[in-house]
């Protein structure tokens, strides 16, 4: 449940933010993607163990269900 | 979250019954073995348990009309009481030739000859064996399945002295032994108010050390002293050496370096904190009384502000609240402004802090934590080492690392007066136990402050922050009365209202009476009236 | 588990809240040295609406947006819809945590990058919300005296410094109230004046008490609100329109000409770390708000949805624009009309009129078997 909730955030949220980025830089919706994402190494990082993190919490809730 | 409601005390059920906890004794599996009927039998028993160390003592006597056996433990029992109160009575007894036939002259026999003197009956084995520990003389008589445990503890304890730890100037400088019962006397005799109780646990298996909590009946909230006595009766370990050790038995469980639990070793803080409505725990062989709950503005109160005028009372609060903060934050603030911010600082100062660190060859953050790692190992080395070598400490830390490391270039002047300072603050909390917390938070502090600066420390105390405020102490949230704000709590606070004017108790506490005094007022002679015609 | 704080802890979290992040970054440029006009007009249909949906909020007491959505539509569109406001929710935090990583990084930490920045404070605001929403309230309630205090401490400085000029904010209303309309709709109606409303409409499902949470809800917006126009004007008489319409933070700028007694100067590091407050309660009732959306959709608590979160949202905040000159323009060109009017206007006012209609239909259905 915590990782569907957050890809859906994040996929939705990037929609957004590429969609806004679109209309200010007027190039196309991947382009405007991929520059937004140089250089952020930090962030993508922290990101990736927010991903884990929701795994785990997953894995903890349903092991909570099953007993 | 709710506070507590009041409940009435014939609702509640009372964790506490007058247990025999010598059932402690019985090995687990066993019947209780009942006293025998005859001496040798008793006899054997007893042997079996205590074995052959050289302090029992059994003694054949005659008793009444019988024979009888006496047992106590030599260094639990005074010496002269044993020949006044145990072999005189029972000398006249067999003089009187008392009949003793039935186990229900056992009580007539004890009315005649060892009036008002405390005693217990024991049936069982284990019975008996805990009169004998707690230091009583234990009667056996042929042909009876009864015995009787006559009082005549008398070990040594220490005299009331002084206290080592919270001394003041102004007020009683008593303060609590080792001895459990001398603690209950020094509270009593300054607490003469029938309402005041005390309830007898005891806790680990080895040692069964007494536990007695204290309340002042009426007073305290009844959810609290529940749930007092469902923390104690939990507990589930094998020895109790002192209040520190039961403080982390019972305490909320939280992973937090701040004390829920206040300890001191003054009766007065004791008698003041139960009148408030805290509940007190005694431990038995520790002169470390416990008060619970407690909230942090507790840990800045010193019995003597209440000795003193209000206004140096106010005042000395301030400063403990202050040097509070300079004890966690001075050495990080020094590291942030040297390393990010040197705007923030006026730029004389600036030059000459950064002109005293010219020749020292770390940067800031490594001399400061250089510094405050050799402070705490003196601290230790002058809290543990014997007296006798008490004086190389004092000049090995002030002359060699203070002096010296200066001049060798190691660090830098300012970093010593820094040092100290923040050293000294640390012990203007009256509470020991606090004062280490703040000493080992200093060090998270100086760590985000070389990483990161000023946005560091704040991190940090917003970090810190939310988990104070999230702390609570057998249900009372820690920061009361600061956060959630209770405006008629703040008579004792930050400053002290003057005696007169500070009426009510806690009332985060939720006391069955909240109102301490209703109609004080002050002092002052009544304006002269003018006598208009 | 219901999570209350109480009424005196959402009024100083109400204030803390609306002053976050607008008391620092200029507001109402469109009106130029009529700014501090235009935000003390936009308060008006700030009033009306927190009016309304407090309004809304005691028809169907005790629940919040996301569950009135469901009684308006039903759930499958409330489903959608709350993700959809969930998203706009961790968006508003995501740009206010750019603001301040902006912030640190061009008055205070140079050299680190903003992802440290970023990510620690993601990771403090994470651990207070895992603490859960009474702590934010008491954490409000401990730090908001520090910054009102220091919002007035700045004034008196300025004015001792001698900076102030009142003839700045002349002309006023040289071109007419057409510039104070066009900074009103949309800009300061999607930022900061319309947000409060629309965290109204779940934070006063979190009171206390209920019943009196509109009137303090209203003083606290009206007295945010005036800190706001006085912040305005005050940047606008220290540094005159030019600059102010100019700079990033004009109050740090403002700050920055403090200086008297030869001691105070260069205070602006310290302005920012006051602004940290604000701006930490602004992120986490935000995030909060958007982690009920959550716990609305996916029927479970929040609190495992916390850390996951506040990553994405860190990790939002720094790819959403490559520069601090692109952000604001998103936020004040593209953002208001697009995202804050639907989702702090146009859909609730909808919620609203569906809800007050089947209220009145059930009405007449009862009525009607006489």
């Amino acid at each position: 449940m915590v990782t569907l909730a957050y890809f859906i955030i994040l996929i939705l949220t990037l929609a957004v933010i590429g969609l806004v980025d679109m209309t200010v830089s007027k190039s196309n919706f991947l382009d405007s993607l991929q520059t937004l994402f140089e250089g952020r190494t930090i962030v993508i990082a922290a990101s990736i163990v927010g991903l884990i993190v929701s795994v785990i919490n997953d894995i903890r809730l349903s092991k909570n269900k099953m007993n | 979250m709710n506070f507590f409601k009041k409940w009435s005390s014939s609702e509640q059920t009372k964790f506490h019954q007058s247990q025999t906890t010598s059932e402690e004794l019985v090995p687990e599996g066993e019947k209780k073995t009942g006293l025998k009927n005859h001496l040798e039998q008793n006899r054997s028993l007893l042997q079996q348990v205590f074995g052959d160390t050289s302090d029992f003592h059994i003694e054949k006597v005659y008793t009444g009309n019988r024979e009888g056996l006496v047992c106590y433990l030599e260094s639990m029992v005074k010496h002269s009481l044993i020949s006044e109160q145990i072999m005189k009575p029972l000398s006249q007894s067999s003089f009187k030739q008392k009949p003793i036939n039935k186990v229900k002259d056992l009580d007539d026999f004890r009315k005649s000859f060892f009036g008002g003197i405390n005693f217990h009956f024991a049936n069982y084995k284990h019975e008996a064996v805990w009169h004998i520990l707690s230091g009583c003389a234990v009667i056996f008589i042929e042909g009876i399945t009864k015995a009787l445990a006559i009082e005549i503890n008398g070990t040594e304890s220490r005299a009331i002295t002084e206290p080592t730890t919270q001394t003041i100037v102004r007020g009683p400088k008593d303060a609590f032994v080792e001895d459990i019962n001398t603690n209950i006397s020094l509270v009593r005799r300054r607490l003469k108010n029938p309402r005041l109780r005390f309830e007898t646990y005891h806790i680990g298996k080895d040692t069964l050390t007494s536990v007695n909590i204290g309340f002042i009946e009426g007073t305290v909230n009844e959810e609290i002293i529940a749930e007092v006595r469902k923390r104690i009766s939990r507990i589930d370990i094998n020895a109790i050496f002192d209040s520190g050790n039961l403080e982390e038995l019972i305490t909320d469980k939280t992973f937090t370096p701040f004390p829920t639990i206040y300890s001191t070793e003054r009766p007065d803080t004791v008698t003041s904190n139960l009148i408030e409505g805290k509940v007190a725990i005694f431990v038995g062989g520790s002169p470390f009384i416990l008060l619970v709950p407690t909230v942090f503005t507790d840990f800045f109160e010193v019995s003597e502000d209440y000795y003193v005028h209000f206004f140096l009372a106010s005042f000395l609060r301030i400063i403990r609240y202050m040097a509070f903060l300079i004890a966690l934050l001075l050495p990080s603030f020094y590291v942030a402004i040297m390393t990010f911010h040197h705007e923030l600082i006026p730029t004389r100062l600036f030059f000459s802090l950064a002109a005293q660190r010219e020749g020292v060859p770390f940067p800031t953050v490594v001399e400061v934590l250089l510094m405050e790692i050799t402070f705490e190992f003196l601290r230790e080395a002058g809290a543990r080492m014997p007296r006798a070598v008490g004086q190389t400490i004092s000049i090995v830390g002030a002359l060699v690392i203070g002096q010296a490391a200066v001049e060798a270039g190691i660090v830098s002047n300012a970093m010593i007066i820094i040092v100290a300072i923040t050293g000294i603050c640390n012990y203007v909390s009256p509470v020991y136990n606090f004062g280490s917390s703040s000493r080992l938070l200093r060090f998270l502090f100086i760590f985000f402050s070389a990483l990161l600066g000023f946005y560091g420390i704040i991190l940090i105390v917003m970090l810190l922050v939310a988990h104070l405020v999230s702390l609570r102490s057998f249900g009372i949230p820690y920061l009361a009365p600061v956060a959630p704000f209770i405006i008629e709590d703040q008579d004792d606070v930050f400053v002290r209202f003057p005696i007169w004017g500070a009426r009510k108790r806690p009332s985060y506490l939720n006391t069955g009476s909240p109102i301490k005094s209703y109609d004080a007022k002050s002092p002052s002679p009544p304006p002269k009236r003018r006598t208009d015609s | 588990m219901k999570e209350n704080i109480s009424l005196w802890q959402f009024f100083v979290l109400t204030i803390t809240f609306e002053l976050g992040s607008a008391v620092v970054v200029g507001i109402g440029n469109d009106a130029k040295q009529d700014a501090w006009i235009a935000i003390l007009l936009a308060a008006l249909p700030g009033f009306l609406l927190i009016w309304m949906y407090s309004y809304l909020l005691s028809l169907l007491p005790g629940k919040n947006l996301f569950e009135i959505m469901e009684v308006a539509f039903g759930r499958k569109f409330a489903m959608g819809l709350t993700i959809a406001y969930s998203v706009y929710f961790f968006y508003l935090a995501c740009y206010v945590l750019r603001d301040f990583v902006e912030m640190i990084g061009s008055a205070v930490l140079f050299n680190t990058p903003s992802g440290v920045v970023a990510v620690t404070l993601m990771l403090v605001i994470a651990y207070i919300l895992y603490l859960g929403f009474e702590v934010v309230g008491r954490v409000a309630e401990i730090f908001s005296p520090y910054m009102f205090f220091f919002i007035f401490l700045l004034s008196i400085f300025v004015w001792i410094s001698g900076n102030f000029e009142i003839k700045n904010l002349q002309p006023v209303l040289s071109e007419g109230f057409q510039p104070i309309m066009n900074a009103i709709f949309p800009q300061l109606l999607g930022f900061p004046i319309g947000e409060i409303p629309i965290i109204f409409t779940v934070l006063m499902a979190h009171t206390s008490n209920f019943k009196y949470s509109r009137k303090v809800g209203m003083y606290a917006f009206g007295t945010g609100t005036v800190i706001l126009v006085w912040a305005a004007i005050l940047q606008i008489a220290v540094l005159g329109v030019d600059i102010k319409l100019r700079s990033d933070f004009p109050l740090l700028s403002v700050a920055r000409m403090v200086s008297f007694a030869n001691f105070f100067e260069r205070i602006d590091a310290t302005i920012v770390f006051i602004m940290m407050f604000g701006i930490i309660l602004k992120i986490s009732v935000f995030s909060f708000i958007g982690l009920k959306g959550l716990e609305y959709v996916f029927r479970m608590p929040y609190r495992p949805f916390v850390f996951p979160m506040s990553m994405l949202i860190a990790l939002f905040s720094l790819i959403n624009s490559e520069s601090f000159a692109e952000h604001i323009e998103k936020g004040f060109k593209i953002l208001p009309p697009y995202f804050h009017m639907p989702f702090q206007i146009y859909i609730p006012l909808l919620i609203f009129f569906i809800v007050i209609w089947k209220k009145k239909r059930h009405r007449f259905r009862k009525g009607g078997n006489r």
